[in-house]
């Protein structure tokens, strides 16, 4: 009996050994190494460049087996079988959601390291989150409308790394973006103060960034505006001078640009994607991103669809790549947005100039100037969309274009230029439906329209 | 009939058969000495010339001439005044019996001490002897008893049974009482009742040697009567009657019923060793065995088939739900045997196995095989064209053009070379020539496997030895291959007091595996040669990985010769494993009160091996790897960066186990109707594996020099596409060559058994254990979620109104309703990471962790929920039997299914899937005919076992396996619809239409098509006594499987039967037997048609055994012998299959007809 009752007192420390021959993390560098994952860092979820209206797919053909054909064509689940494959889009960003709760959770109990550190890397931890719930919320929510955000579902706010935790139910737009707000407000005074070895890990500027694009996203474009300054204060400052360049491999490298806030990419980032004819045709023939990052360009009259391919690293390849995640020019963007909006159209006009004067030849340039309101905000969307074509945001900018009433409808052409779907002013289309894969183990939830 | 006492009268009393027992222990325990002892006794040599003297005289003369004492009673001595004796250089006992002749005296020597006693005498009247009685003492089991004491009651007549059991008395007269004993066997006593003839079967006294009768589920020994469990054993008689030589699991096939044993039906590579079917996915499939009362770990092979006293398998939860997280897969407890008081022997056993050489003449192989080769090899080299030539020495190309030897001829054709005629002429001299002879000559022999076995036990009741050494050599039927292997055991147990007691055992054993590539004749060509015309080894096609233009061209260049000659490399490359395994058990009991124990123990295990691979520089392996990384120096030669001289790789593993117990034990019968047996104790278990593999290049075996090796610069060659001359060579990997894991395992347990009985008629039992390991989560949900079971049985028998049924011995009933549990270890509670780099910054890479696999608290024991019902019976005079049926639901079963994406990935090792497993067992022994000359017995089992999924979450339609409803072992195929008139396949699909065959509609028209595995299992043994022979057979069914046939292909190395049949014109197609046109590939998609499923039942012929005994005759007990036995056994001797094609999964492959033999010669000698 005696030799139970010791055999049980130790019987926790028995058993509480630590397996060898895999690797665990355990020390702060562990964690820090965690954090360069490229599953964290660089696997946003392609398909959402296949919903955007600058993409074609040129070899669509009924039935829809295939995901991409599926996501490019708006249906309501993109994989055709609910056991068979996997959630596209939900499955990638849950995954990074996954790295960040992990640090978030556990970086308490690293065996080392300061407790500065630690704090640093948990708020790069939520940082990442917030980043990644601003796409989940803006992919499966409606866009944010004060009146409706609460009542609007969105998406679980998934906070455990633990398989055997249940999935929480679906929270509220509101609730959502609450959630990234706080997370990014509380991570801010542990962020550290600069990237600049690694644009792929967090920086004040990089929180700042984010938070601009969160409140843009929400409406709120006076806090998007008053961030963004604040990024810029914080932050690297440079938007890279086409001018002074021969081509997109001179931009340099992403890891250490000095015009990237949060560098972020998809696992497919250096595929070929095909630009619409209008989307090309909407450019100036002399802008030099055309030359960067498409070829083919013939005499500019884009006459057949396919011809023309971009690529996000540059024609020439490279490691220039287009970063999905925040930059300088997205907040001059941002504020030029914020600016012509409040009808203060000089100021509008004065930091989209600072953006297309580095995308011009000098000698040809000349700086765009308009009167009109609406005239400014077009060209200020049309901006976001030439320095921006595939980097993921194109298609909530349509989500937040379609709120105002201000979204065309969207055609899509099958491989004999036989239109295939439409994509309505205010469709339901413009709110992803959760993946029958998640709704399989979630059979309670309400399934978007 | 002669009368006993007149010629043993030394062995009338009981008394003195008691005394020669105890004595005989003594001799056992004093064995190294008495030998001594005796020697001096016979070398004293007595010489005494004496007249009318006292025997007092002539025993003080016989004291001073041989030192030894005698111990008599004065007065009887006394009374002797006139003995004569007159002997010359005599031994003692001649002495002592030409002295004490004609007196009522006798003799009995114990070391150094001679007793003279009085003979006890019967009154010699022979009025009074006028009814005789004879008859036969026999065991339970039939065996003749000798030595009983058969003795009047009330009077002082007695005699003893002979050898066989014999035995015959004359009783003063026909009313009164004999009475038959034998230590530890219950006395009987029978009154005669005027008969002439009485045969008595004495049984074992169960107040003596209850552990003989009780059942041990390796923690306690149960009463049969009060176990509510599925359990099913065996005994030492049943498991001997074949001949048992290497291993012990082979002796158990078929002879107890859930358990399924067949070593040629795989499943998932591992061979059939299961009891109840297969209830996980991922986890330990093989039943967990226990020896002597704890778990092992170790090889099977340590357990030694002589030192089996009884296999008992605990199938059901009521059994073996003591063994907690263990347990889902039934148990096999092993008790060895163990020295008992009263009996001591010492036995040798010798065995000799022999199994013959491969029969390639009744090998399936079309008789024109060669003909489809050539047709194959002209339409390989038609599509190469004539420019196949050209390529074939190519220093570039050459590399990436390897064809059997016909290609290349006709290659010459094709090129303008050769003439057709010389084509052809070369062709026809290549086909008339066929290996198997050369082959069976040069690389088999009769394979042979000799076991010694000896051991010695004895004891009394204070301390108790059993000694064992074992050896087994074995050479394989393929040359070169061979191991061996030696174990030795002690046993021993102490009565330190009548509280106390301490078991100690010790195991040893080390063994020897020497094993050499020699070629599958599969793998070979039947027109390859082995040797060359002057009986040099030569190359053959498969393995040489280049043709032997290229290699002359590269030979040429200064790499080495990259063919492979099966006869050098035999000679060349060689596999030596060396093996020790040790097993230490202790376990310490003090009685508290009656009824009252406590018991602490464990078991130490230790089971190291080490392999050493060498091929030498001479050998293809390290010719091709010097090749693979051959570089060009650009002035000139090679740099090799591989180096010359031979390749050692070493591999170590080591595990070492422990686990620790203590338990309390209260067994006590409360009144004359309670008897409770409750056990409650904790055990700590702890399993390190570790294995360490080391590989050194450039080595020389005799100095023990090596090279050192750039291996970073050989990785960048590894996979990376960099090897130019032989890019298809094997190479290695660093991580292969050096490799190192430790796991760590373990658990902390509490568990406890309760049994209660009333009335020895109704018992109810439950156990109950909770497991706690580090490889398991933190959830309390599931942590302290214990494993239980409750049972109950009734003995129908005894009840009052059975009572008249005279035919039924026993009836009983029993249900049992628990969870068992399993261990799978391939996942862990915490996030395990994977390093990695972040390539983004192309020149200076960031290292990173990536999610290997997610984290789990929920992480759990798999867990088996079990339905057993029972039902046992003994009827007439010697049949019994039990009939059961059960029902598994294994559920939280680890597999890598399908999760919310969520919680981070699409797939995640999680406790989610489910298996059910649904059986009938059936066993029935019966003794039809129990004679003193002639006995004949009859085991039958029976069991089916259904299993199929539950629940699966990993959608992937083209596996095809693993789907809901359907066996884990499931066959999935399309049905066959002939072939169309340009002899292509067609198949009805899943709508019922028929069409032609494409590898597109393959995974889609599917359907099931039956179990891989046997779902119903027989064994039928018979034994037949007839005096001092037995006869033994054993016959084996296994069925509802189905198998796949091969299909002819031309393509084959050797093709089958029927491999010219195929479809050539149109017509082709009316014959049903035929092949589709010769197509590339078309036989694996054919092989996964019903037309190539087959019922793959089978009988199989497993043992007949012949013995003789010689125990008893006069000449075995001159030299002290007490059991000598012969026996004789051939195994495997034959199969026949349920189908058409008589294709017997036992045979182990489709190509060969028929099963090899083994024939064994055994030897058996006790003293």
């Amino acid at each position: 009996m005696l030799i139970i009752a010791l055999m049980l007192g130790s019987c926790k420390k028995y058993l509480d050994i630590e397996p060898k021959g895999v690797q665990l993390l355990k020390t702060v560098q562990d964690y820090d190494q965690w954090l360069n994952s490229l599953e964290a860092t660089t696997d946003l979820p392609e398909p959402v460049n296949l919903l955007a209206d600058n993409t074609d797919v040129t070899n669509v053909d009924l039935p829809l087996n295939l995901v991409n054909e599926r996501v490019f064509t708006w249906q309501a689940q993109f994989a055709e079988d609910q056991f068979v494959g996997e959630a596209a889009i939900w499955k990638d960003l849950y995954r990074e959601i996954y790295y960040y709760n992990t640090v978030i959770n556990k970086i308490n109990e690293a065996t080392d390291g300061t407790e500065e550190k630690k704090q640093s890397l948990k708020a790069e931890a939520l940082l990442g989150r917030a980043y990644s719930y601003l796409y989940l919320v803006n992919l499966y929510g409606k866009p944010f409308n004060p009146a409706t955000a609460a009542s609007d579902l969105a998406v679980p706010f998934v906070t455990s790394h633990d398989l055997n935790d249940a999935t929480p139910p679906r929270k509220s737009v509101k609730e959502i973006y609450d959630h990234i707000i706080n997370d990014l407000t509380a991570a801010m005074p542990a962020l550290p103060a600069n990237n600049n070895a690694n644009r792929f890990r967090g920086s004040k500027a990089a929180g700042y960034a984010v938070l601009a694009r969160t409140y843009q996203y929400m409406g709120n474009h006076v806090k998007a505006a008053e961030n963004a300054q604040l990024a810029l204060n914080a932050g690297p400052k440079v938007i890279m001078d086409f001018t002074t360049m021969s081509s997109a491999q001179q931009i340099g490298d992403l890891t250490v640009r000095p015009d990237v806030m949060y560098a972020r990419v998809s696992r497919a980032y250096n595929q070929e994607k095909v630009p619409t004819t209008s989307f090309l045709k909407s450019f100036d023939k002399t802008d030099l991103r055309l030359k960067f990052y498409y070829n083919n360009l013939g005499d500019f009259t884009f006459p057949t669809r396919g011809l023309v391919k971009y690529r996000s690293t540059g024609v020439l390849g490279g490691t220039a790549t287009i970063s999905w995640g925040p930059t300088v020019a997205e907040m001059e963007l941002i504020i030029a947005e914020t600016a012509a909006r409040a009808n203060d159209l000089s100021t509008a006009l004065d930091h989209l100039d600072l953006l297309r004067k580095r995308r011009f030849p000098s000698g040809s340039y000349q700086k765009y100037v308009s009167g009109s309101q609406q005239d400014v905000l077009e060209k200020i969307m049309l901006e976001r969309s030439f320095e921006f074509p595939y980097n993921g945001t194109r298609w909530i900018d349509m989500r937040r274009l379609n709120a105002e009433g201000n979204m065309p409808e969207v055609t899509r052409l099958d491989k004999n230029n036989n239109p295939i779907a439409t994509l309505p002013p205010g469709s339901a289309r413009y709110t992803l439906q959760i993946p029958v894969q998640v709704m399989l183990f979630n059979p309670g939830w309400t399934q978007n329209p | 009939m002669y009368k006993n006492y007149t010629t043993k009268p030394w062995l009338l009393h009981p008394l003195y058969a008691k005394i020669l027992l105890i004595m005989r222990l003594t001799m056992i325990i004093l064995i190294a000495t008495l030998m001594q002892v005796s020697a001096s006794t016979f070398a004293q040599r007595i010489t005494i010339d004496r007249h009318n003297v006292t025997l007092e005289s002539v025993l003080k003369e016989i004291r001073k001439q041989t030192g030894y004492s005698f111990i008599y009673d004065a007065r009887t001595v006394n009374d002797v005044q006139h003995v004569s004796v007159s002997v010359k250089d005599a031994d003692l006992t001649d002495v002592l019996k030409r002295t004490l002749n004609g007196l009522d005296l006798t003799y009995e020597i114990e070391g150094k001490i001679v007793s003279i006693v009085k003979m006890k005498t019967l009154p010699v009247s022979p009025g009074n002897f006028a009814f005789q009685v004879t008859g036969i003492v026999t065991l339970k089991y039939g065996a003749p008893l000798g030595n009983v004491t058969v003795s009047v009651k009330g009077a002082s007549l007695a005699t003893m049974t002979n050898d066989d059991g014999t035995y015959s008395i004359e009783a003063p007269d026909p009313d009164v009482v004999l009475v038959f004993s034998f230590i530890g066997l219950k006395t009987q006593e029978i009154a005669i009742k005027g008969r002439k003839k009485i045969d008595v079967v004495l049984e074992e006294d169960v107040s003596n040697l209850d552990e003989v009768e009780l059942v041990s589920t390796g923690y306690q020994r149960i009463k049969p009567e009060r176990s509510t469990g599925s359990i099913s054993t065996i005994n030492e008689k049943q498991f001997n009657s074949r001949i048992n030589t290497t291993d012990f699991v082979t002796g158990l096939q078929n002879k107890l019923p859930g358990l399924l044993v067949n070593n040629d039906i795989k499943y998932e590579e591992e061979p059939l060793f299961q009891i109840r079917g297969i209830s996980t996915f991922n986890g330990v499939r093989k039943p967990l065995i226990v020896v002597d009362g704890y778990p092992t770990e170790l090889d099977l092979e340590s357990i030694n088939p002589n030192e089996i006293e009884s296999v008992t398998i605990l199938k059901d939860a009521a059994a073996a739900t003591i063994y907690g997280a263990r347990s889902s897969n039934g148990v096999i407890v092993i008790e060895r045997k163990k020295a008992k008081v009263g009996r001591s022997v010492v036995n040798f056993r010798a065995t000799t196995s022999v199994k013959p050489k491969e029969n390639y003449e009744r090998y399936r192989w079309d008789k024109n095989g060669y003909k489809a080769i050539v047709e194959n090899a002209r339409v390989e080299s038609d599509f190469q064209g004539s420019f196949l030539w050209e390529f074939l020495p190519d220093i570039y190309l050459g590399s990436y053009f390897t064809y059997p030897e016909p290609v290349n001829i006709l290659a010459q054709g094709n090129a303008g070379v050769l003439t057709e005629a010389e084509v052809n002429q070369k062709l026809e001299s290549l086909g008339a020539y066929n290996n198997t002879k050369d082959y069976s000559r040069l690389f088999q022999r009769n394979a042979v496997t000799q076991t010694y076995n000896v051991d010695m036990s004895g004891g009394n009741d204070k301390a108790l030895y059993y000694f064992s050494a074992n050896y087994v050599g074995g050479t394989s039927s393929l040359i070169k291959n061979d191991n061996n292997r030696f174990q030795l055991t002690g046993r021993t147990s102490f009565n330190l007091s009548k509280k106390l007691s301490v078991d100690v055992g010790l195991s040893y054993q080390e063994s020897k595996n020497n094993a050499a590539p020699v070629p599958d004749i599969a793998s070979l060509y039947p027109y390859e040669r082995l040797q060359d015309a002057n009986g040099n080894p030569a190359a053959v096609f498969n393995k040489s990985l280049v043709n032997p233009y290229y290699n002359q061209t590269i030979m040429a260049a200064g790499l080495f010769d990259n063919l492979y000659y099966p006869l050098q490399e035999v000679n060349e490359v060689s596999d030596k494993t060396h093996g020790i395994n040790n097993r230490i058990t202790a376990d310490l009991r003090y009685k508290i009160t009656d009824g009252l124990s406590i018991n602490v123990g464990g078991v130490y295990e230790r089971a190291k091996s080490e392999s050493n691979y060498l091929a030498t520089e001479r050998s293809s392996v390290v010719r091709q790897l010097m090749n693979f990384y051959a570089e060009d120096d650009f002035i000139g030669g090679f740099k090799f960066n591989f180096p010359k001289g031979s390749f050692l790789r070493n591999n170590i593993g080591d595990t070492r186990s422990y686990t620790i117990r203590a338990q309390v034990n209260y067994d006590k019968l409360l009144g004359t109707d309670h008897a409770i047996n409750v056990i409650a104790g904790g055990e700590i278990r702890d399993i390190v594996e570790r294995s360490n593999s080391s590989a050194v290049l450039g080595y020389d075996d005799q100095t023990l020099v090596h090279q050192s090796v750039d291996y970073k610069y050989l990785e960048t060659y590894t996979g990376n596409g960099m090897s130019v001359y032989a890019p298809l060579n094997p190479y290695v990997s660093y991580q292969d060559l050096f490799k190192l894991t430790y796991a760590d395992n373990r658990f902390v347990s509490l568990y406890s058994n309760l049994i209660y009985t009333f009335k020895n008629r109704y018992s109810l039992s439950s156990s109950l254990r909770v497991d706690q390991s580090n490889l398991f989560g933190t959830d309390p949900k599931y942590q302290y979620k214990p494993l239980w079971s409750v049972g109950a049985a009734w003995n129908i028998d005894r009840e009052k109104f059975m009572q008249d049924l005279k035919w039924l011995n026993s009836l009983k009933l029993r249900a049992a309703y628990g969870f068992n549990g399993n261990v799978a270890k391939n996942s862990l509670p915490q996030v395990i990471a994977l390093t990695s780099y972040n390539y983004f910054n192309q020149n200076n890479p960031i290292p990173a962790l990536s999610l290997l696999s997610q984290a789990n608290s929920g992480l759990r024991w798999e867990k088996t929920n079990n339905i057993n019902l029972g039902l046992d019976f003994s009827i007439f005079r010697n049949i019994s039997g039990s009939f059961e049926y059960y029902r598994k639901k294994s559920t939280d079963l680890l597999a890598n299914s399908q999760i919310d994406p969520s919680k981070g990935g699409s797939f995640a090792v999680v406790n989610q899937a489910s298996v059910q497993n649904d059986g009938l067992e059936f066993n029935l022994n019966g003794t039809w005919i129990s004679k003193r000359k002639f006995s004949w017995n009859t085991g039958l089992v029976m069991a089916y076992n259904a299993n199929k999924v539950l629940q699966y979450y990993s959608p992937d339609p083209a596996l095809r396996s693993r789907i809901i409803g359907r066996p884990l072992s499931a066959m999935f195929n399309y049905h066959h619809a002939g072939i169309d008139a340009d002899g292509e396949m067609l198949i009805t699909d899943k709508n019922g239409v028929t069409q032609k065959f494409t590898p597109e509609l393959f995974t889609d028209n599917l359907s099931y098509a039956g179990s891989r595995i046997p779902m119903f299992n027989m064994g039928l043994s018979n034994r037949v006594d007839i005096g001092r022979f037995y006869f033994y057979a054993m016959v084996n069914y296994f069925g509802g499987m189905r198998a796949e046939l091969p299909v002819p292909d031309v393509t084959a190395v050797r093709p089958l039967e029927g491999v010219n049949n195929y479809w050539k014109a149109p017509g082709d197609e009316a014959n049903a037997d035929i092949l589709p046109k010769q197509r590339y590939l078309y036989s694996s998609w054919l092989g996964r048609s019903d037309k190539y499923t087959v019922n793959a039942a089978y009988f199989t012929l497993g043992d007949v055994t012949a013995s003789y005994s010689f125990s008893g005759m006069g000449w075995t007990k001159k030299a002290g012998i007490s059991n000598l036995e012969i026996k004789v056994q051939g195994s495997n001797l034959y199969t026949v299959a349920l189908n058409k094609q008589n294709y017997s999964l036992a045979t182990g492959s489709y190509a060969k007809s028929y099963l090899t033999p083994t024939y064994t010669f055994l030897v058996n000698v006790s003293f």
